[in-house]
Protein backbone atom coordinates (compact mmCIF):
# COMPACT_ATOMS: atom_id res chain seq x y z
CA UNK A 1 0.00 0.00 0.00
CA UNK A 2 1.22 3.86 -0.64
CA UNK A 3 1.11 5.57 2.07
CA UNK A 4 -0.26 9.12 1.94
CA UNK A 5 3.27 11.21 1.39
CA UNK A 6 4.85 8.31 -0.95
CA UNK A 7 1.57 8.54 -3.20
CA UNK A 8 1.98 12.62 -3.07
CA UNK A 9 5.93 12.63 -3.98
CA UNK A 10 5.73 9.86 -6.33
CA UNK A 11 2.89 11.76 -8.13
CA UNK A 12 4.38 14.96 -8.28
CA UNK A 13 7.23 14.07 -9.56
CA UNK A 14 5.56 11.88 -11.96
CA UNK A 15 3.32 14.98 -12.86
CA UNK A 16 6.63 17.07 -12.95
CA UNK A 17 7.83 14.40 -15.66
CA UNK A 18 4.71 14.98 -17.60
CA UNK A 19 4.95 18.89 -17.78
CA UNK A 20 8.90 18.74 -18.79
CA UNK A 21 8.28 15.96 -21.28
CA UNK A 22 11.80 15.34 -20.84
CA UNK A 23 12.81 11.98 -20.69
CA UNK A 24 16.12 12.26 -18.63
CA UNK A 25 14.53 13.47 -15.43
CA UNK A 26 16.87 11.96 -12.83
CA UNK A 27 14.88 11.10 -9.37
CA UNK A 28 18.12 11.27 -7.41
CA UNK A 29 17.36 14.14 -5.16
CA UNK A 30 13.83 13.10 -4.07
CA UNK A 31 13.84 9.55 -3.94
CA UNK A 32 15.50 7.57 -1.26
CA UNK A 33 15.89 3.87 -3.01
CA UNK A 34 15.25 2.39 0.37
CA UNK A 35 12.04 4.01 0.67
CA UNK A 36 11.11 2.71 -2.63
CA UNK A 37 8.10 -0.34 -2.96
CA UNK A 38 8.09 -0.54 -5.97
CA UNK A 39 9.02 0.09 -9.51
CA UNK A 40 6.70 -0.88 -12.49
CA UNK A 41 8.04 -0.43 -16.04
CA UNK A 42 7.21 -1.08 -19.65
CA UNK A 43 10.56 -3.15 -21.07
CA UNK A 44 10.63 -4.36 -24.69
CA UNK A 45 13.97 -6.85 -24.62
CA UNK A 46 15.08 -6.90 -28.41
CA UNK A 47 17.51 -9.28 -29.85
CA UNK A 48 19.28 -8.48 -33.03
CA UNK A 49 20.90 -10.26 -35.67
CA UNK A 50 24.37 -7.92 -36.18
CA UNK A 51 26.31 -10.27 -39.03
CA UNK A 52 24.80 -13.09 -39.61
CA UNK A 53 27.16 -16.33 -38.35
CA UNK A 54 28.47 -18.09 -40.93
CA UNK A 55 27.76 -21.54 -39.81
CA UNK A 56 24.43 -22.85 -40.82
CA UNK A 57 21.78 -23.65 -38.53
CA UNK A 58 21.07 -20.77 -35.71
CA UNK A 59 19.37 -22.02 -32.26
CA UNK A 60 18.47 -18.84 -29.90
CA UNK A 61 16.99 -18.93 -26.25
CA UNK A 62 15.92 -15.97 -24.70
CA UNK A 63 15.15 -16.26 -20.76
CA UNK A 64 11.55 -15.11 -20.00
CA UNK A 65 11.47 -13.28 -16.48
CA UNK A 66 8.58 -15.08 -14.83
CA UNK A 67 5.32 -13.38 -12.24
CA UNK A 68 6.82 -15.19 -8.89
CA UNK A 69 6.76 -13.36 -5.15
CA UNK A 70 9.21 -10.90 -5.96
CA UNK A 71 7.96 -8.99 -9.64
CA UNK A 72 5.25 -9.82 -11.48
CA UNK A 73 5.23 -9.78 -15.42
CA UNK A 74 2.09 -8.58 -17.81
CA UNK A 75 1.04 -8.08 -20.67
CA UNK A 76 3.58 -10.94 -22.49
CA UNK A 77 4.27 -10.16 -26.69
CA UNK A 78 6.50 -11.61 -28.24
CA UNK A 79 7.70 -10.21 -32.11
CA UNK A 80 9.70 -12.61 -34.15
CA UNK A 81 10.34 -13.27 -38.06
CA UNK A 82 10.30 -16.79 -37.44
CA UNK A 83 8.45 -19.71 -35.93
CA UNK A 84 9.22 -19.34 -31.82
CA UNK A 85 7.98 -21.74 -29.13
CA UNK A 86 8.13 -21.19 -25.69
CA UNK A 87 10.07 -23.72 -23.56
CA UNK A 88 10.82 -24.51 -19.95
CA UNK A 89 13.38 -26.22 -18.33
CA UNK A 90 13.95 -26.49 -14.44
CA UNK A 91 12.85 -23.38 -12.78
CA UNK A 92 13.50 -21.27 -16.35
CA UNK A 93 11.48 -20.44 -19.21
CA UNK A 94 12.74 -18.93 -22.00
CA UNK A 95 11.94 -18.75 -25.85
CA UNK A 96 13.26 -20.86 -28.48
CA UNK A 97 14.23 -20.12 -31.80
CA UNK A 98 15.86 -21.72 -34.74
CA UNK A 99 16.22 -21.18 -38.39
CA UNK A 100 19.00 -22.23 -41.08
CA UNK A 101 19.93 -18.61 -41.60
CA UNK A 102 19.02 -14.93 -39.87
CA UNK A 103 19.47 -11.93 -42.04
CA UNK A 104 21.24 -8.74 -40.68
CA UNK A 105 18.88 -6.63 -39.02
CA UNK A 106 16.56 -9.48 -37.97
CA UNK A 107 14.97 -8.88 -34.77
CA UNK A 108 13.01 -10.96 -31.98
CA UNK A 109 11.58 -8.44 -29.50
CA UNK A 110 9.41 -9.64 -26.35
CA UNK A 111 7.26 -6.57 -24.67
CA UNK A 112 5.84 -6.88 -21.06
CA UNK A 113 5.12 -4.78 -17.70
CA UNK A 114 7.44 -5.40 -14.97
CA UNK A 115 6.36 -4.53 -11.83
CA UNK A 116 9.06 -5.24 -9.32
CA UNK A 117 8.95 -5.22 -5.84
CA UNK A 118 11.30 -4.59 -2.67
CA UNK A 119 11.63 -7.82 -1.46
CA UNK A 120 13.00 -9.46 2.23
CA UNK A 121 12.95 -12.81 2.76
CA UNK A 122 10.39 -15.08 1.31
CA UNK A 123 8.45 -18.28 1.96
CA UNK A 124 8.74 -20.72 -0.65
CA UNK A 125 7.04 -24.37 0.75
CA UNK A 126 7.35 -26.46 -1.94
CA UNK A 127 11.20 -27.15 -2.42
CA UNK A 128 13.72 -29.09 -0.61
CA UNK A 129 16.40 -27.34 0.09
CA UNK A 130 19.17 -29.44 -0.15
CA UNK A 131 18.95 -29.46 -3.64
CA UNK A 132 20.74 -25.88 -2.77
CA UNK A 133 23.73 -27.58 -1.26
CA UNK A 134 24.39 -28.43 -4.83
CA UNK A 135 27.62 -26.71 -5.89
CA UNK A 136 27.62 -25.87 -9.39
CA UNK A 137 31.28 -26.57 -11.52
CA UNK A 138 32.08 -22.96 -10.66
CA UNK A 139 31.65 -23.02 -6.75
CA UNK A 140 33.78 -25.03 -4.70
CA UNK A 141 35.50 -24.84 -1.79
CA UNK A 142 39.44 -25.40 -0.94
CA UNK A 143 41.10 -26.04 2.06
CA UNK A 144 42.02 -22.09 2.15
CA UNK A 145 38.41 -21.46 1.94
CA UNK A 146 37.71 -23.51 3.98
CA UNK A 147 39.97 -22.31 6.90
CA UNK A 148 39.09 -19.12 6.77
CA UNK A 149 35.37 -19.62 6.70
CA UNK A 150 36.04 -21.91 10.11
CA UNK A 151 37.76 -19.12 11.58
CA UNK A 152 35.29 -16.22 10.41
CA UNK A 153 32.84 -18.30 11.64
CA UNK A 154 33.38 -20.07 14.53
CA UNK A 155 31.39 -22.00 16.71
CA UNK A 156 28.55 -19.74 15.29
CA UNK A 157 25.54 -22.27 14.33
CA UNK A 158 22.69 -20.17 13.14
CA UNK A 159 22.80 -19.59 9.54
CA UNK A 160 21.80 -15.44 9.86
CA UNK A 161 24.31 -14.77 11.99
CA UNK A 162 26.76 -17.18 9.89
CA UNK A 163 25.33 -15.17 6.69
CA UNK A 164 26.03 -11.95 8.21
CA UNK A 165 29.92 -12.93 9.38
CA UNK A 166 30.63 -14.31 5.88
CA UNK A 167 29.40 -11.37 4.05
CA UNK A 168 31.05 -8.86 6.07
CA UNK A 169 34.16 -10.99 5.71
CA UNK A 170 33.88 -11.10 1.76
CA UNK A 171 32.87 -7.28 1.44
CA UNK A 172 35.96 -5.97 3.49
CA UNK A 173 38.66 -8.18 1.99
CA UNK A 174 37.48 -7.98 -1.93
CA UNK A 175 37.55 -5.24 -4.71
CA UNK A 176 34.58 -4.77 -7.09
CA UNK A 177 35.38 -4.67 -10.60
CA UNK A 178 32.41 -3.31 -13.03
CA UNK A 179 33.28 -3.19 -16.78
CA UNK A 180 34.32 -6.68 -16.94
CA UNK A 181 32.49 -10.24 -17.53
CA UNK A 182 32.69 -12.53 -15.02
CA UNK A 183 33.49 -16.40 -14.43
CA UNK A 184 32.32 -16.53 -11.28
CA UNK A 185 34.68 -19.32 -10.20
CA UNK A 186 35.01 -18.57 -6.04
CA UNK A 187 38.22 -20.48 -5.31
CA UNK A 188 40.17 -17.76 -8.11
CA UNK A 189 37.83 -15.11 -6.30
CA UNK A 190 38.83 -16.02 -3.11
CA UNK A 191 43.00 -15.80 -4.03
CA UNK A 192 42.55 -12.89 -6.27
CA UNK A 193 40.04 -10.63 -4.18
CA UNK A 194 38.93 -8.74 -7.43
CA UNK A 195 35.75 -9.37 -9.11
CA UNK A 196 31.88 -8.60 -10.09
CA UNK A 197 28.42 -9.95 -9.06
CA UNK A 198 29.25 -13.65 -9.80
CA UNK A 199 32.47 -13.68 -8.13
CA UNK A 200 31.33 -12.39 -4.83
CA UNK A 201 27.99 -14.22 -4.99
CA UNK A 202 29.57 -17.73 -6.26
CA UNK A 203 32.61 -17.74 -3.11
CA UNK A 204 29.57 -16.67 -0.37
CA UNK A 205 27.59 -19.28 -1.89
CA UNK A 206 30.12 -21.71 -1.27
CA UNK A 207 31.22 -20.49 1.95
CA UNK A 208 27.57 -20.86 2.77
CA UNK A 209 27.18 -24.52 1.20
CA UNK A 210 30.51 -25.08 3.44
CA UNK A 211 29.08 -24.68 6.62
CA UNK A 212 25.81 -26.64 5.28
CA UNK A 213 23.26 -24.14 4.37
CA UNK A 214 21.86 -24.17 1.06
CA UNK A 215 21.58 -21.09 -1.34
CA UNK A 216 19.42 -20.31 -4.46
CA UNK A 217 21.64 -18.68 -6.89
CA UNK A 218 18.48 -15.45 -8.52
CA UNK A 219 19.96 -14.59 -11.95
CA UNK A 220 18.85 -11.23 -13.44
CA UNK A 221 19.12 -8.04 -15.32
CA UNK A 222 20.73 -4.77 -13.00
CA UNK A 223 17.77 -1.81 -13.12
CA UNK A 224 18.68 1.76 -12.77
CA UNK A 225 18.48 2.78 -9.06
CA UNK A 226 14.77 4.30 -8.38
CA UNK A 227 16.75 7.42 -7.35
CA UNK A 228 18.95 7.43 -10.91
CA UNK A 229 16.16 5.95 -13.17
CA UNK A 230 14.73 8.49 -16.05
CA UNK A 231 11.74 8.21 -17.77
CA UNK A 232 12.97 6.01 -20.19
CA UNK A 233 16.21 4.15 -20.81
CA UNK A 234 17.71 1.66 -23.10
CA UNK A 235 20.71 -0.63 -22.13
CA UNK A 236 22.42 -3.33 -23.52
CA UNK A 237 21.08 -6.95 -21.92
CA UNK A 238 24.93 -8.18 -21.52
CA UNK A 239 27.47 -9.49 -19.13
CA UNK A 240 28.23 -6.16 -18.30
CA UNK A 241 24.51 -5.67 -16.95
CA UNK A 242 23.49 -9.10 -15.81
CA UNK A 243 23.48 -9.40 -12.30
CA UNK A 244 23.27 -12.11 -10.05
CA UNK A 245 22.22 -12.20 -6.02
CA UNK A 246 21.36 -15.48 -3.52
CA UNK A 247 19.08 -16.30 -0.75
CA UNK A 248 19.92 -18.56 1.58
CA UNK A 249 17.83 -21.11 3.57
CA UNK A 250 16.70 -20.13 7.33
CA UNK A 251 14.38 -22.77 7.89
CA UNK A 252 10.88 -23.48 7.70
CA UNK A 253 10.50 -22.78 4.22
CA UNK A 254 12.15 -19.21 4.58
CA UNK A 255 15.30 -17.79 2.37
CA UNK A 256 16.98 -14.59 2.95
CA UNK A 257 18.14 -12.63 0.30
CA UNK A 258 21.74 -10.61 0.04
CA UNK A 259 23.37 -9.11 -2.30
CA UNK A 260 26.71 -8.91 -1.67
CA UNK A 261 28.57 -7.16 -4.33
CA UNK A 262 25.65 -4.15 -4.64
CA UNK A 263 26.96 -3.75 -0.76
CA UNK A 264 30.22 -3.31 -1.98
CA UNK A 265 29.59 -0.41 -4.44
CA UNK A 266 27.02 1.09 -2.08
CA UNK A 267 28.45 0.98 1.42
CA UNK A 268 25.30 3.19 2.58
CA UNK A 269 23.41 0.00 1.70
CA UNK A 270 25.86 -2.20 3.48
CA UNK A 271 22.90 -3.31 6.23
CA UNK A 272 19.71 -3.10 3.76
CA UNK A 273 21.72 -5.70 1.08
CA UNK A 274 21.64 -8.38 4.08
CA UNK A 275 17.82 -9.32 3.84
CA UNK A 276 16.22 -6.77 1.30
CA UNK A 277 16.54 -6.28 -2.07
CA UNK A 278 15.76 -2.83 -4.11
CA UNK A 279 13.83 -3.38 -6.66
CA UNK A 280 16.49 -2.13 -9.43
CA UNK A 281 17.02 -5.40 -10.85
CA UNK A 282 14.40 -8.34 -12.88
CA UNK A 283 15.04 -12.02 -12.29
CA UNK A 284 15.01 -13.62 -15.38
CA UNK A 285 16.28 -17.50 -14.30
CA UNK A 286 17.54 -19.19 -11.31
CA UNK A 287 20.83 -21.62 -10.56
CA UNK A 288 24.15 -21.89 -12.78
CA UNK A 289 25.14 -24.50 -15.16
CA UNK A 290 21.50 -23.59 -16.90
CA UNK A 291 20.53 -26.46 -19.43
CA UNK A 292 18.16 -24.99 -22.26
CA UNK A 293 15.24 -26.97 -23.74
CA UNK A 294 15.93 -28.03 -26.36
CA UNK A 295 19.41 -28.73 -24.85
CA UNK A 296 21.81 -26.78 -26.12
CA UNK A 297 25.66 -27.66 -26.94
CA UNK A 298 27.42 -25.55 -25.11
CA UNK A 299 27.89 -24.92 -21.32
CA UNK A 300 26.04 -21.82 -19.88
CA UNK A 301 27.21 -20.38 -16.65
CA UNK A 302 24.52 -18.52 -16.36
CA UNK A 303 21.24 -17.39 -17.83
CA UNK A 304 20.83 -13.49 -18.04
CA UNK A 305 20.10 -12.35 -21.58
CA UNK A 306 20.50 -14.25 -25.31
CA UNK A 307 22.00 -17.30 -25.88
CA UNK A 308 23.03 -18.26 -29.22
CA UNK A 309 24.53 -21.00 -31.00
CA UNK A 310 25.48 -21.60 -34.67
CA UNK A 311 25.77 -25.14 -36.42
CA UNK A 312 25.78 -25.95 -32.50
CA UNK A 313 29.07 -23.51 -31.36
CA UNK A 314 28.44 -20.12 -28.84
CA UNK A 315 27.81 -17.31 -31.36
CA UNK A 316 29.92 -14.08 -30.46
CA UNK A 317 27.93 -11.21 -28.83
CA UNK A 318 28.51 -8.06 -30.19
CA UNK A 319 29.46 -9.40 -33.47
CA UNK A 320 26.65 -11.75 -34.70
CA UNK A 321 24.39 -9.85 -32.32
CA UNK A 322 23.34 -7.94 -29.67
CA UNK A 323 20.35 -7.53 -26.62
CA UNK A 324 19.14 -4.41 -25.76
CA UNK A 325 16.45 -3.55 -23.04
CA UNK A 326 14.36 -0.33 -23.66
CA UNK A 327 12.47 0.84 -21.01
CA UNK A 328 9.55 2.70 -19.79
CA UNK A 329 9.07 4.33 -16.43
CA UNK A 330 5.05 3.67 -15.65
CA UNK A 331 4.62 4.12 -11.92
CA UNK A 332 6.96 3.88 -8.61
CA UNK A 333 5.07 2.98 -5.45
CA UNK A 334 6.70 4.84 -2.28
CA UNK B 1 33.17 16.22 -23.99
CA UNK B 2 36.49 16.80 -21.84
CA UNK B 3 34.71 15.81 -18.80
CA UNK B 4 33.99 12.14 -20.12
CA UNK B 5 37.17 11.85 -20.90
CA UNK B 6 37.96 12.87 -17.69
CA UNK B 7 35.72 9.99 -15.83
CA UNK B 8 37.02 7.56 -18.58
CA UNK B 9 40.88 8.32 -17.46
CA UNK B 10 39.39 7.96 -13.82
CA UNK B 11 38.28 4.75 -14.46
CA UNK B 12 40.74 3.56 -16.54
CA UNK B 13 43.05 4.64 -14.28
CA UNK B 14 41.70 2.53 -11.15
CA UNK B 15 40.85 -0.71 -12.65
CA UNK B 16 44.84 -0.40 -14.50
CA UNK B 17 45.83 0.36 -11.06
CA UNK B 18 44.22 -3.11 -9.75
CA UNK B 19 45.60 -4.66 -12.89
CA UNK B 20 48.85 -3.92 -12.23
CA UNK B 21 49.55 -5.30 -9.04
CA UNK B 22 48.62 -8.85 -10.55
CA UNK B 23 51.25 -11.33 -8.85
CA UNK B 24 52.06 -12.13 -12.78
CA UNK B 25 54.26 -9.33 -13.25
CA UNK B 26 57.82 -9.70 -13.09
CA UNK B 27 57.78 -14.00 -13.32
CA UNK B 28 58.80 -15.47 -16.38
CA UNK B 29 55.63 -16.43 -18.88
CA UNK B 30 53.85 -19.74 -17.80
CA UNK B 31 52.92 -21.70 -21.18
CA UNK B 32 50.57 -25.17 -21.26
CA UNK B 33 50.13 -27.38 -23.96
CA UNK B 34 46.41 -26.40 -25.62
CA UNK B 35 44.77 -27.16 -28.69
CA UNK B 36 44.65 -25.13 -31.60
CA UNK B 37 41.96 -24.70 -34.03
CA UNK B 38 43.74 -27.34 -35.98
CA UNK B 39 43.07 -29.62 -32.75
CA UNK B 40 46.90 -29.79 -32.44
CA UNK B 41 48.18 -29.70 -28.81
CA UNK B 42 50.98 -27.35 -28.93
CA UNK B 43 52.66 -25.50 -26.66
CA UNK B 44 51.96 -22.11 -27.13
CA UNK B 45 55.01 -20.65 -25.36
CA UNK B 46 56.80 -21.81 -28.74
CA UNK B 47 54.79 -18.49 -30.13
CA UNK B 48 56.50 -16.44 -26.67
CA UNK B 49 60.08 -15.40 -28.99
CA UNK B 50 59.09 -11.83 -29.43
CA UNK B 51 57.14 -9.27 -27.43
CA UNK B 52 53.89 -10.84 -26.88
CA UNK B 53 50.61 -10.22 -25.61
CA UNK B 54 48.63 -13.03 -24.85
CA UNK B 55 45.09 -12.24 -25.00
CA UNK B 56 42.22 -14.24 -22.89
CA UNK B 57 39.14 -13.68 -24.00
CA UNK B 58 35.57 -15.65 -24.57
CA UNK B 59 32.13 -15.41 -26.64
CA UNK B 60 29.65 -13.98 -24.18
CA UNK B 61 31.80 -10.35 -24.38
CA UNK B 62 31.28 -7.31 -25.63
CA UNK B 63 34.94 -5.51 -25.06
CA UNK B 64 36.66 -8.52 -25.80
CA UNK B 65 35.03 -9.06 -29.18
CA UNK B 66 35.89 -5.20 -29.36
CA UNK B 67 39.50 -5.60 -28.47
CA UNK B 68 40.22 -8.53 -30.91
CA UNK B 69 39.81 -5.64 -33.64
CA UNK B 70 42.08 -3.28 -31.60
CA UNK B 71 44.62 -6.51 -31.71
CA UNK B 72 44.38 -7.04 -35.36
CA UNK B 73 45.28 -3.36 -35.69
CA UNK B 74 47.82 -3.38 -33.57
CA UNK B 75 49.66 -6.23 -35.27
CA UNK B 76 49.42 -4.44 -39.01
CA UNK B 77 50.71 -1.31 -37.34
CA UNK B 78 54.02 -2.76 -35.31
CA UNK B 79 54.22 -5.49 -37.32
CA UNK B 80 53.71 -9.50 -37.10
CA UNK B 81 57.85 -9.50 -37.14
CA UNK B 82 57.76 -7.30 -33.86
CA UNK B 83 54.61 -8.05 -32.02
CA UNK B 84 53.47 -11.65 -31.48
CA UNK B 85 49.68 -11.88 -30.39
CA UNK B 86 48.50 -15.24 -28.95
CA UNK B 87 44.60 -15.52 -28.29
CA UNK B 88 42.98 -17.96 -25.22
CA UNK B 89 39.35 -18.55 -25.43
CA UNK B 90 38.73 -19.16 -21.50
CA UNK B 91 35.01 -20.71 -22.79
CA UNK B 92 36.52 -23.35 -25.63
CA UNK B 93 37.41 -26.55 -24.28
CA UNK B 94 38.11 -27.94 -27.69
CA UNK B 95 39.48 -26.55 -31.00
CA UNK B 96 36.04 -26.08 -32.80
CA UNK B 97 35.10 -23.31 -31.07
CA UNK B 98 38.50 -21.50 -31.25
CA UNK B 99 38.45 -22.49 -35.07
CA UNK B 100 34.69 -20.75 -35.31
CA UNK B 101 35.69 -17.53 -33.54
CA UNK B 102 38.09 -16.90 -35.85
CA UNK B 103 36.57 -17.41 -38.53
CA UNK B 104 33.76 -15.58 -37.42
CA UNK B 105 36.14 -12.69 -36.48
CA UNK B 106 38.60 -12.61 -39.19
CA UNK B 107 42.03 -12.89 -37.54
CA UNK B 108 45.38 -15.17 -38.00
CA UNK B 109 47.49 -14.69 -34.76
CA UNK B 110 47.04 -18.12 -33.30
CA UNK B 111 44.46 -19.21 -30.55
CA UNK B 112 43.34 -21.91 -28.32
CA UNK B 113 41.28 -23.96 -26.39
CA UNK B 114 41.66 -21.86 -23.15
CA UNK B 115 38.78 -23.42 -20.76
CA UNK B 116 41.18 -25.35 -18.31
CA UNK B 117 41.25 -25.07 -14.76
CA UNK B 118 44.92 -25.11 -14.58
CA UNK B 119 45.28 -22.27 -17.21
CA UNK B 120 42.74 -20.33 -15.26
CA UNK B 121 44.44 -20.67 -11.81
CA UNK B 122 47.67 -20.17 -13.38
CA UNK B 123 47.13 -16.88 -15.12
CA UNK B 124 44.04 -15.72 -12.38
CA UNK B 125 41.45 -15.60 -15.04
CA UNK B 126 38.19 -14.91 -13.12
CA UNK B 127 36.68 -12.41 -15.78
CA UNK B 128 37.72 -11.35 -19.37
CA UNK B 129 39.37 -9.20 -21.06
CA UNK B 130 42.47 -9.90 -19.49
CA UNK B 131 45.87 -8.66 -21.60
CA UNK B 132 49.10 -9.97 -20.72
CA UNK B 133 51.89 -7.91 -21.73
CA UNK B 134 55.34 -10.14 -22.71
CA UNK B 135 58.67 -8.59 -23.39
CA UNK B 136 61.19 -10.25 -25.43
CA UNK B 137 62.98 -11.67 -22.38
CA UNK B 138 59.40 -13.64 -21.81
CA UNK B 139 58.92 -11.50 -18.52
CA UNK B 140 55.10 -10.58 -17.65
CA UNK B 141 55.64 -6.86 -17.42
CA UNK B 142 51.66 -6.18 -17.55
CA UNK B 143 48.67 -7.39 -16.78
CA UNK B 144 45.05 -5.32 -18.04
CA UNK B 145 42.10 -6.77 -17.09
CA UNK B 146 39.42 -4.61 -18.43
CA UNK B 147 38.51 -2.86 -22.14
CA UNK B 148 41.77 -0.68 -23.10
CA UNK B 149 41.45 2.08 -25.27
CA UNK B 150 43.61 2.41 -28.45
CA UNK B 151 45.77 4.63 -27.51
CA UNK B 152 46.63 2.50 -24.15
CA UNK B 153 47.25 -0.37 -25.86
CA UNK B 154 49.76 0.83 -28.06
CA UNK B 155 51.79 2.98 -25.68
CA UNK B 156 51.64 -0.74 -23.60
CA UNK B 157 53.31 -2.30 -26.64
CA UNK B 158 55.98 0.12 -27.26
CA UNK B 159 57.16 -0.36 -23.61
CA UNK B 160 57.10 -3.83 -24.25
CA UNK B 161 59.31 -3.29 -27.18
CA UNK B 162 61.53 -1.45 -25.89
CA UNK B 163 62.64 -3.97 -23.90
Amino acid sequence: MLSRRGFLKSSFLLAGYALTGLNTISLASDIKDTDVRSVTLEITYTTEILRPPKQKGIDIWIPLPQTDMEQEISSLVIDSPVKYSTEESGQNRMVYLRADRFNEGDRVSIHYTLRRKATGTITIPDVIPQQYLKPSEWERWDSNITAFVDRVVGKEKNPIRIGRLLYDAIIDRSTYVHKVCGRGVSTLFFEEKVGRCDEFHALFRSMMMYKGIPVRWEQGVALPYPSRIKKEGEFEADCINAHSWVRFYTGNGRWFPVDVSEAKRRPDLRDYYFGRLVPNRMKVSTGRGIMLSPKQEGIINTFAYTYMEAGGLPAIYGHNYKNTIRYKLLDMEV
Amino acid sequence: MYRLACMLLMVFSATTAIASESLLVGKVVPTFRLPDETNREVDFGVFIDRPTIIYFTENSCHYCTQIIALLKRAEAKFGKDNLRIIGINVMARDYKLVKAYKEELGFTFPMFAGNRYDVLKTYRINYVPVLVFVDSRRIIRKVVGHYMLEPELHQTIREILQR
